[in-house]
């Protein structure tokens, strides 16, 4: 509430996406709040939170955005993706089943997010080496294959939870024009609806 | 110059707005007098016992239905005097208010009140088998053959052992004391009895607050979760794609546009739709919505609800609402209320503050209490119908608008204030035109059904009811 009233050059939407029970939200509370839990609440459709940062000179209002990993919420969560600048698409690294919907995940954008969304693939809970069962090589590799930036990061130990979401905000941040009236207040999650200036927002 | 005429143009526009504004709501001050007036007649002749007798009569079955509901009436009461008591006993004040021994009472209670829930819901289990739920089955099994799926050779095994995955997962993440045992067997009870629909987060948090009332007891929990699970037809809310989810965020849309369009207003510039605050409300059946006093209280009106049979002299139209809308209304009920408290808090606010706010909401219902405010009867938002029949008016249009093509991935309808209310006005007015005119002039028995509900149903044709199936009878 405090860190929302703090004039920002730039608000920049990010969304968390990714299987159940990966980290997504570990990851978020890690970043906005510094802090962590190996047992906060399972999300029910949708969270967020907000972090204003400096972003080379300019004061960046992060938006991000935590969704339900399970499938059934798929048809809910889907309906977030479009407005969104940045997609965090987080995987388990000590849980293959989560690696490998990856790739569905990936489609999920390629269908419903904006054409241009920016994106960054995380391996998440680094810090359980002894219980790896994908190896950071194969991350990178499809990563590589994506054409997105890759990071293995553990929320519990804090490495690498800032460089992700810095990484996401300072790709979104080169490709929209900083016009602080665009940006000023209530954000849009679902831009289609809001400005009408894009033609049927359903598929 | 330009300014000047921009100046000109706006001021001849707001006045223009204000002059539309005037219409519709004379408009809709003739609609709700029509309403009214209607509604006057109609209870005139519901009032005479006779022909509400005759009006239960003609549809086979419903009397039967009622009969069975009749026999449970001393249960409900012992219920609803355990509700009671236990509002009594824990003061419906301020949490911090609370006499010394409370605790145990409460815990007494809680046991009693657990026992009268788990009564309650178990006797709807026993209703008479009739046509229509198992036409709803047969749909179902159909629909399911119909559908496409990757995962078409799983077993039956594989799917249980998913579940139990999924299930663990979420156990540590309930937030529920040390003992995972009760909730894990709990809710692969519930999957079991429930392998087409299977495990779905939110579940979790159900069933941690029953065994919370059942002082642990798994097998009790589980009953209580599986009649409830049919009784609000939970299938169509848990299961694939999430229907009846998508359903409920639509009609709560409707409804706030109705009935708080201070706050609805807001919320539309601020271009914050239900999907964005209200699944977990509905997911977790309201626990995760409310503190758990204050749940606890709702789900001891839900369970009522659920379990009361309609008031016998209700017209035709209504006796044949399935029991599910008034479970939900109920719980719309809460939701409305709770809304209605902070609207004027959250109005005004950021996206970010309003949406924090939503999200985590600070229930103080302005120095009354949500078990006052559930018993003072009725709420302004039900004066003119009941919210089970607004609910049903708006379940048709939302299978009309779906059937009409609109995605219901979209979960946008678009209800702007006067459209709502326009559109809710009419239903009414068109329901009540025909619950007189069959009352009058009563049809042959066949023929009831088909008279009633066709004007309405037939755009539901193309799209499955049982999509919908909140509304199908249990």
């Amino acid at each position: 509430m405090t860190s929302s009233s703090r004039p920002f050059d730039l608000q920049i939407k990010l969304l968390m996406i990714g299987d159940s029970a990966v980290g997504k939200t570990s990851l978020l509370l890690r970043y906005a709040n510094d802090t962590f839990s190996s047992t906060f609440i399972t999300t029910i459709g949708i969270d967020f939170k907000i972090k204003t940062i400096d972003l080379d000179g300019k004061r960046v209002k992060l938006q991000i955005w935590d969704t339900a990993g399970q499938e059934q919420f798929r048809t809910i969560t889907r309906s977030y993706f479009r407005g969104a600048q940045g997609i965090v698409l987080v995987y388990d690294i000590t849980d293959r089943g989560t690696f490998n919907s990856v790739r569905s995940w990936m489609a999920q954008i390629n269908d419903h997010a904006d054409a241009q969304v920016n994106r960054v693939l995380i391996g998440n809970k680094a810090d359980f080496e002894t219980a790896r069962q994908v190896s950071t090589e194969e991350g990178q590799r499809l990563a590589d294959e994506y054409g997105v930036k890759f990071f293995e990061t553990s929320a519990k130990n804090d490495v690498n939870v800032t460089e992700c979401f810095t990484t996401i905000a300072r790709e979104a941040k080169a490709r929209i024009p900083t016009d602080p009236n665009n940006n000023r207040q209530g954000q849009r999650l679902n831009s289609g609806r809001a400005s009408g200036s894009k033609p049927g927002c359903c598929k | 110059m330009g300014v000047v005429s921009a100046l000109k143009k706006y001021r001849i526009e707001l006045k223009l707005e204000k002059l539309e504004h005037q219409v519709a709501r004379r408009q809709i001050r003739t609609l709700e007098e029509e309403v009214a007036a209607l509604r006057r007649s109609l209870a005139s002749l519901a009032s005479r016992r006779a022909e509400c007798l005759v009006l239960v009569d003609r549809r086979a079955g419903t009397l039967l239905r009622r009969a069975a509901w009749w026999l449970d009436v001393a249960d409900q009461r012992r219920a609803l005097a355990v509700s009671r008591a236990w509002l009594v006993a824990s003061g419906g004040k301020s949490r911090g208010a609370r006499p010394p021994r409370a605790k145990s009472v409460v815990a007494a209670a809680d046991a009693e009140r657990f026992s009268a829930w788990r009564r309650l819901l178990e006797s709807l289990g026993d209703l008479p088998e009739n046509n229509e739920s198992l036409v709803v089955e047969a749909a179902e099994q159909l629909s399911s053959l119909m559908s496409f799926s990757d995962d078409e050779d799983d077993e039956d095994e594989e799917a249980t052992s998913r579940d139990d995955e999924a299930i663990e997962l979420d156990l540590r993440r309930t937030r529920d004391g040390a003992d995972l045992d009760p909730l894990r067997l709990t809710l692969r009870r519930v999957c079991e009895e429930h392998p087409d629909v299977g495990y779905c987060q939110g579940m979790n948090f159900v069933a941690a607050f029953i065994l919370r009332r059942a002082s642990g007891d798994v097998d009790r929990a589980a009953t209580v979760f599986s009649r409830l699970f049919s009784a609000l037809r939970l299938r169509s809310v848990y299961g694939a794609d999430m229907p009846g989810l998508k359903m409920l965020l639509f009609q709560l849309e409707a409804l706030l546009a109705l009935h708080l369009p201070h706050l609805a207003a807001f919320l539309n510039d601020l271009d914050l739709p239900p999907a964005l605050y209200a699944t977990s409300w509905f997911v977790t059946i309201l626990v995760n919505f409310l503190p758990e006093r204050d749940a606890t209280v709702a789900w001891d009106h839900l369970v009522a609800v659920l379990a009361s049979p309609p008031p016998p002299w209700t017209v035709d139209e209504d006796s044949n609402r399935p029991v599910a809308l008034r479970g939900w209304a109920l719980v719309f009920r809460v939701i409305l209320l709770s809304l209605e408290a902070v609207a004027d808090d959250v109005v005004g606010l950021s996206f970010d503050d309003t949406l924090h706010q939503l999200q985590n909401f600070p229930l103080t219902f302005k120095g009354t209490s949500l078990a006052r405010l559930l018993a003072s009867k009725p709420h302004a938002f039900e004066e003119n119908e009941p919210l089970d029949a607004q609910l049903d008016n708006l379940r048709r249009d939302y299978a009309r608008e779906i059937s009409n093509g609109r995605s219901s991935r979209t979960l946008k309808p678009t209800t702007s204030y006067r459209a709502a209310a326009d559109r809710v006005f009419k239903y009414s007015r068109a329901v009540l035109h025909a619950s007189i005119s069959t009352s009058l002039n009563p049809p042959p028995v066949g023929a009831a059904s088909s008279t009633t509900a066709s004007p309405r149903s037939n755009a539901t044709n193309v799209f499955s009811e049982d999509d919908l199936s909140l509304s199908s009878s249990t």
